[in-house]
This record gives C-alpha cells, sequence and structure tokens, in this order.
C-alpha cells in the first residue's frame, strides 16, 4: 500500500508542475463550450410554458387562474389556458413544461375548508422550468390557503350571498358593512399567527415526454467529456516520458512493483482528469443554476470513468511505435472520439447514424450516462449494472495495459 | 546486509545463452561473482554485457543456462532475487520532476521498505551520495554527475546484497567520476557483490578484483587483474598511426624480431600498426628504420605498457573502444 501511495503521490506531484497542460485542459472545453452556446443562440435562460386545466370553473379556481396569469414571470413563463385533454396531449408531444389541473369541486372544497388537491404534471426531460413552475403553484397556493384561513366565513357568506344560499329575511347592506369591517380586523390582527397550508400540490412526473432539452443544457456533459478526454489523453503521453528514462524498466526489475506502479499511475491520472472535468462540472452546475448536490453523482461517475479513459488512451500509446507516433495516432483517434462522441454537438443534435455509432464510443457511452444526471435531474439516472459495468471495463483495461506496458518498456 | 551465508555467494552464472532471433548476444557465460568484491564485465559496445545484465536483473529471460542470486534462481524466484538486487542502469532511471528524496523514497518503497525503516534509509542514502542538501531539489537542476549519484542510491536504498552497475560513469566528469568510484569502493567494502560493466579499461584496473572480458556474447579472459596482466605479457604495447604498406609491413617486422621473437605484429592496417616489444623504447631506431624501409609513413607513436586494454588488442586484435 506505501508504494501504491508513493506511485500516486509522485505522479500526482510530477504532473502538477506543468501547470500549463491543465490551464490548457480546462480553457480549450471551455472556449470551444462558449463558442459553441454563443453559435446557437441558446443561452442558459430557460422558458417554458404552464398549462392551467380548469375543470372546476368556479369563483375560486377563476380567481386562481387569474392569479397565475397576473404573475409577473416575464419572459421565464408563460401561462396558457387549457381543458385537461388538450394540456396532456401539449405534454406529450412537448409543447409545455407542465399542466396544473384544478379539478372540479375544488372550489366548494377550497371555501369549505375540505381536503383537496390540485394536480401538477411535470416534464421531466426539464430540469429547471418544472421547478420554476411548481414553487410559483405552491407560492399561489400558500395565499390562497392563507386567504382561506383568514377570510374563511366571510368569502364564504359572500358566496352564499352570491349564490342564493342564504335566508330571505337578511338586510344585504348591512351584511356587507358587517363583512368589510370583520375582514378589516381580521386582515390587520391575524397574519402572523397563521398555521402552514393545508392545501398540497400533488406533483406527478409525466414519464413518457418527448419534450427536448435545452440545447445549451444537452452540450454541458459534452464539454465535461471534452475536458476528460482532453486530459486522460496528454497524461497517457507521460508512459513514453518513463520508458524514455529508464524507470519502466527500472521498476521491473524490482520485486512486486510493476503491477502496483501501473496502478498507481492509473489512480493518479484518474483523480487528476476526473478533477479537471469535475472543474467544467461546477463551474456549469454554476451557470446552468443546476442542483449542488447532483455534483455527488457526477463526480462519482467521472472518477470511475477517468481511469478506464486513460487506461484505453495508455494502450493507444502502447501500440505505437514511438512517442511522436503515439501522440499523432491518440489525436487521431480523439477527436472523431469526440466529435461522434458529442462532444461537439450533442448527441440528440447528430444525424442519427453518427448518435449511434457515437454511443458505442466510450467517451459517448460516459457522456449519456453523464447527461442522464445532468438533464433530468435525478441521482440515481446511471443504473447500478452500469456503474458495476464501467468498474469491470476499467479494471479490464488495467490488466491490458499493465501487460502491455511490461511487454513493450520492461524488457531490457 | 541481509543474510551473510547468502551473501557471499553472490551470482552464479552457468552456461548462460541469449538469442534473439537468429543472433546469439550471450554465447555460454559462466562465472562467479563474491560478495565484498567488485566483479568487472569489460568488452566494447554490442559484447552482451548489457544483455547479460538485463538477464541477471530478470528483465530479459535467457535462452538457456542458469542465474542465481543469493543462491536464488533468477528465474525460478525472481522475487526472491530481485529483492536482494540493486539495479544502476546506464541511463539516468530516475523522476527529474521529482525531488530527490521523493525518488529515493519511491525506490525504496519499490523494494518493500516502509515507515520509519525507508525514511532512515533514505536520510543515511542522502548523506552517502551527498545529496542531503539538495534534497528537497528536483533532479532536473542537477548537474550530471549529482544525477548520477541520485541515480546510483537509488539502486541501493533497499541495501542490497548484489549491486548490477552497467556503465555508470558514461558521460560523467572526472570529479563526479571518483566520488562515484568511491561509492562502489564504500558498497564493497560494506560486503556487497558489485558487477561492475564497462568498456573503460582503466577503470576496471582501478575498482575490479576479478575481471571478464566479453567478446562478440562469448567471455575470452577471466581473472584477476594480476593474471590478466600476466596473460598480457611483459611486452609494452607501441601504436603507430600513419601509412603502412600491410603486405611489407610484417616481414620486415619479423625479420628484426629475430631470433628471440622480441616484436610481434598484433595489428596491421593500411593507418594503423600495433606492436607488441619487448623494452620497446630501446628498439625504436630499429623499428623506424626497417618501417622506412618498407615504404612506411609514421605520423604518431604511443607506447604503451602491459594492460587490460594491451591484453584485449592481443586477445582480440582490434581495439577495445573501436
Amino acid at each position: 500500500m506505501t508504494f501504491l501511495l508513493l506511485g500516486v503521490a509522485k505522479d500526482i506531484s510530477r504532473w502538477l508542475r506543468d501547470p500549463v497542460s491543465f490551464v490548457i485542459y480546462l480553457l480549450v472545453p471551455l472556449l470551444v463550450g462558449g463558442l459553441l452556446t454563443a453559435v446557437t443562440g441558446q443561452g442558459p435562460t430557460p422558458t417554458g410554458t404552464l398549462l392551467v386545466a380548469d375543470e372546476d370553473r368556479s369563483m375560486v379556481s377563476r380567481l386562481l387562474v387569474a392569479a397565475l396569469f397576473d404573475a409577473d414571470l416575464g419572459d421565464t413563463l408563460r401561462v396558457e389556458k387549457s381543458d385537461e385533454a388538450g394540456g396532456r396531449e401539449l405534454m406529450n408531444t412537448g409543447d409545455a413544461s407542465a399542466l396544473l389541473i384544478l379539478p372540479d369541486g375544488f372550489g366548494e372544497a377550497f371555501l369549505r375548508q375540505e381536503p383537496t388537491a390540485l394536480v401538477l404534471v411535470t416534464n421531466p426531460s426539464e430540469a429547471i422550468m418544472p421547478r420554476i413552475i411548481r414553487e410559483g403553484v405552491e407560492i399561489v397556493v400558500d395565499a390562497g390557503f392563507y386567504f382561506q384561513a383568514l377570510l374563511g366565513d366571510e368569502t364564504r357568506a359572500i358566496y352564499d350571498a352570491v349564490t342564493g344560499d342564504t335566508s330571505d329575511d337578511v338586510d344585504d347592506s348591512a351584511a356587507a358593512e358587517g363583512f368589510s369591517a370583520d375582514i378589516t380586523a381580521k386582515v390587520t390582527r391575524a397574519a402572523p399567527r397563521l398555521l402552514p397550508p393545508a392545501l398540497t400540490v400533488e406533483l406527478v412526473e409525466e414519464v413518457d415526454s418527448e419534450e427536448p432539452v435545452p440545447l445549451a443544457l444537452l452540450m454541458f456533459p459534452g464539454i465535461i467529456m471534452m475536458a476528460m478526454v482532453l486530459t486522460a489523453q496528454g497524461l497517457s503521453a507521460d508512459l513514453w516520458s518513463e520508458a524514455e528514462a529508464g524507470t519502466v524498466r527500472r521498476i521491473a526489475a524490482a520485486p512486486q512493483g510493476f503491477v502496483t506502479s501501473v496502478a498507481g499511475k492509473a489512480i493518479a491520472a484518474g483523480v487528476l482528469t476526473a478533477g479537471v472535468s469535475l472543474v467544467i462540472a461546477a463551474l456549469g452546475f454554476v451557470y446552468y443554476g443546476l442542483e449542488p448536490w447532483l455534483l455527488l453523482p457526477v463526480a462519482g461517475w467521472l472518477l470511475i470513468c477517468a481511469p478506464a479513459l486513460y487506461l484505453a488512451f495508455s494502450l493507444i500509446q502502447l501500440a505505437a511505435p514511438d512517442r511522436r507516433a503515439g501522440a499523432i495516432v491518440s489525436s487521431i483517434i480523439m477527436f472523431p472520439l469526440l466529435m461522434a462522441g458529442g462532444s461537439f454537438f450533442p448527441l440528440e443534435q447528430l444525424p442519427e447514424w453518427i448518435a449511434a455509432i457515437g454511443r458505442f464510443t466510450p467517451n459517448g457511452f460516459m457522456l449519456e450516462q453523464l447527461s442522464g444526471i445532468v438533464t433530468t435531474g435525478r441521482a440515481g439516472a446511471i443504473a447500478g449494472q452500469i456503474w458495476v459495468a464501467m468498474a469491470l471495463a476499467g479494471l479490464g483495461l488495467f490488466v491490458l495495459a499493465s501487460f502491455a506496458t511490461h511487454r513493450r518498456f520492461a524488457h531490457a | 546486509m541481509g543474510d551473510t551465508d547468502h551473501a557471499k555467494t553472490g551470482i552464479v552464472i552457468t552456461g548462460l545463452v541469449k538469442n534473439f532471433g537468429e543472433f546469439r548476444a550471450v554465447d555460454d557465460l559462466s562465472f562467479r561473482a563474491e560478495g565484498g568484491r567488485v566483479f568487472g564485465l569489460l568488452g566494447p559496445n554490442g559484447a552482451g554485457k548489457s544483455t547479460a545484465i538485463g538477464c541477471i536483473s530478470g528483465l530479459t529471460k535467457p535462452t538457456s543456462g542458469m542465474i542465481t542470486v543469493n543462491d536464488h534462481d533468477i528465474v525460478r524466484e525472481p522475487r526472491a532475487a530481485k529483492r536482494r538486487l540493486g539495479v544502476v542502469p546506464q541511463e539516468l532511471a530516475i523522476y527529474p520532476d521529482l525531488p530527490a528524496r521523493d525518488n529515493l523514497r519511491y525506490w525504496g518503497a519499490a523494494f518493500g521498505l516502509r515507515g520509519e525503516e525507508l525514511g532512515q534509509r533514505v536520510d543515511d542514502v542522502l548523506e552517502t551520495i551527498g545529496l542531503v542538501d539538495r534534497a528537497g531539489d528536483l533532479p532536473r537542476t542537477f548537474s550530471g554527475g549529482m544525477q548520477r549519484r541520485l541515480n546510483f542510491g537509488c539502486g541501493i536504498v533497499h541495501e542490497p546484497t548484489v549491486i548490477l552497475l552497467d556503465e555508470p560513469t558514461v558521460g560523467v566528469d572526472p570529479q563526479s567520476r571518483e566520488r562515484l568510484y568511491e561509492l562502489v569502493t564504500e558498497q564493497r567494502d560494506q560486503g556487497a557483490c558489485i558487477l561492475y560493466t564497462t568498456h573503460y579499461m582503466e577503470e576496471a584496473e582501478r575498482l575490479c578484483d576479478e575481471i571478464a572480458i566479453m567478446d562478440h556474447g562469448r567471455m575470452i579472459a577471466h581473472g584477476s587483474l594480476a593474471e590478466l596482466r600476466q596473460t598480457a605479457g611483459e611486452h609494452d604495447h607501441l601504436t603507430l598511426t600513419g601509412h603502412f604498406p600491410v603486405e611489407e609491413v610484417r616481414p620486415v617486422i619479423d625479420a628484426i624480431s629475430e631470433p628471440h621473437r622480441l616484436l610481434e605484429v598484433l595489428l596491421a592496417e593500411p593507418n594503423q600498426l600495433v606492436i607488441a616489444a619487448h623494452e620497446a623504447s630501446t628498439r625504436l631506431p630499429a623499428i623506424f628504420r626497417a618501417l622506412e624501409g618498407a615504404g612506411a609513413r609514421v605520423s604518431e607513436t604511443t607506447l604503451r605498457r602491459p594492460n587490460l586494454e594491451t591484453l584485449f588488442i592481443k586477445l582480440t586484435g582490434k581495439e577495445l573502444r573501436a
């Protein structure tokens, strides 16, 4: 273990003495991502459509709909009326971010302080807008609850008067004066002591929506993968430095150090490659306003992928006859990989046949899993067996790379 | 220094053969190197020295034959054998961008040192190789000699009982070369068996207790320095450069050599003539007269006392550094 740790520390320490390379690994993806975002005109500001299906058509439901229309959300959110069937159809075709259904009987239940629920259907392919909409709707519903708690009796009485449910001997003007005085007194007294709302918004996620994720967000995982591929390719060239210095042969003359030294190198490369990618990821999370805690599964995925990617590039280097050829061959392979693997253009935007190839490239496969976390906002977007498969692939590449390094460089 | 009885046996090589395809790089090499002695393996470039070192260090699998390090077969018990080996390769097999201390720690750990023992050994070796005050510096900022010393230190940090030194002074300035000689003799005095390959004869004469001379993969001479000098004979070596009609030169030299065979032509080429001569300085006038008579033109003359270089010329008919 001492030798493994010293090996990891050795390579991290050596590689970090060349900060310029790491600046390049960071800047190139940021530059490419920035340029592509600018060219495609897809900034990070999300816009969305909230469909409201008023199945109740009561005074209360109309007031709630009017409140939603009055909410000043600028260009961020557009509110449109719809019926439930039409709204669901628009959701399925990806033309709306969320559908709010006010069920029949909602107003009556609201006024009588009986349990009721609004149904909010959100589009899972959008990461940001549904959350904004849900919070917006909850604010409006909270306001409704406070209104209900504060002035429920008066509202119900007014409602009954308007709908003719009161006895004929009531003096209308006296009643109106009474409502007015009561409302004024209650508003000034009771506001600070309101209880949490009893009214809830039930969130239902639509599973079959085909709503496309914003292009800028689709490009984000590709930018992360670009940083990862660039770093892994760059670090893999260090094998030549070791071979030329004779340190590989020297370690092969040690009793048990060879495989451990390859492992140390892979871990060190993995840590630095994942580190660079994680910096890009963190910047993107801030830029796109994603949930910070999602960085944890992203970091985990990067950490498990990075050593495998480094080892894959090491095998390419080992297949080349010399350092120069290694650099050329690995670069020639790297750029088509980045292209097809979704780093320059999102897989979703590529022609289907290229995207199909891209998904089979190592970086394309890694990217697709990463997209699952970033664009849906689900930490568990990557299935357990995918994690295991990637770990096993890394292990297989490690065995191959150890064997190839020994065969190539360790002999006198 | 490990188990003393084992350490005494050092390296034993029996009938070592290494082929690369049709080419035989090492041909039936056998010798025994003891602990507390420096065994020199001499020969020109391409003689098979580095291949032999590769086989001994376990990096190259022998075609046939047997190699033991402290009684452990390098093929059958590689871990046990390698644990006792310290390899100082010809190239600077160190990390130029890793501080000297970290280099030593890394190589010490590669041979199984841990914890306090590792730290203590690193301190000791830094002291031994004279780099205590540069321990935290990067070797790429060192002079060539300092880098060579660090390269040596990385090979001895785990206190090996057998040390393989493959031409350690190539490209090293005289001052640093002296320091390396001191380091080698220190290790020998501490009981290590040292196998030292070089093509510098003066280096071998100075350092080695026992010497084997290789050429074309074969061992052509073996013994102590005194024994090899005896083989070389008491004749001085007279090396003449210039222009020599080869066919005419041999007969005229043979003519003045008789009746006691006091002169012998070892090498006759159009631009160089090497003659073994008893008390050569007293015979120079006769030699020059004979050569002049044969139409030769001498531009430079070198007279050498018998040494390993002259022995090599005697055995192979060519210069060692050719």
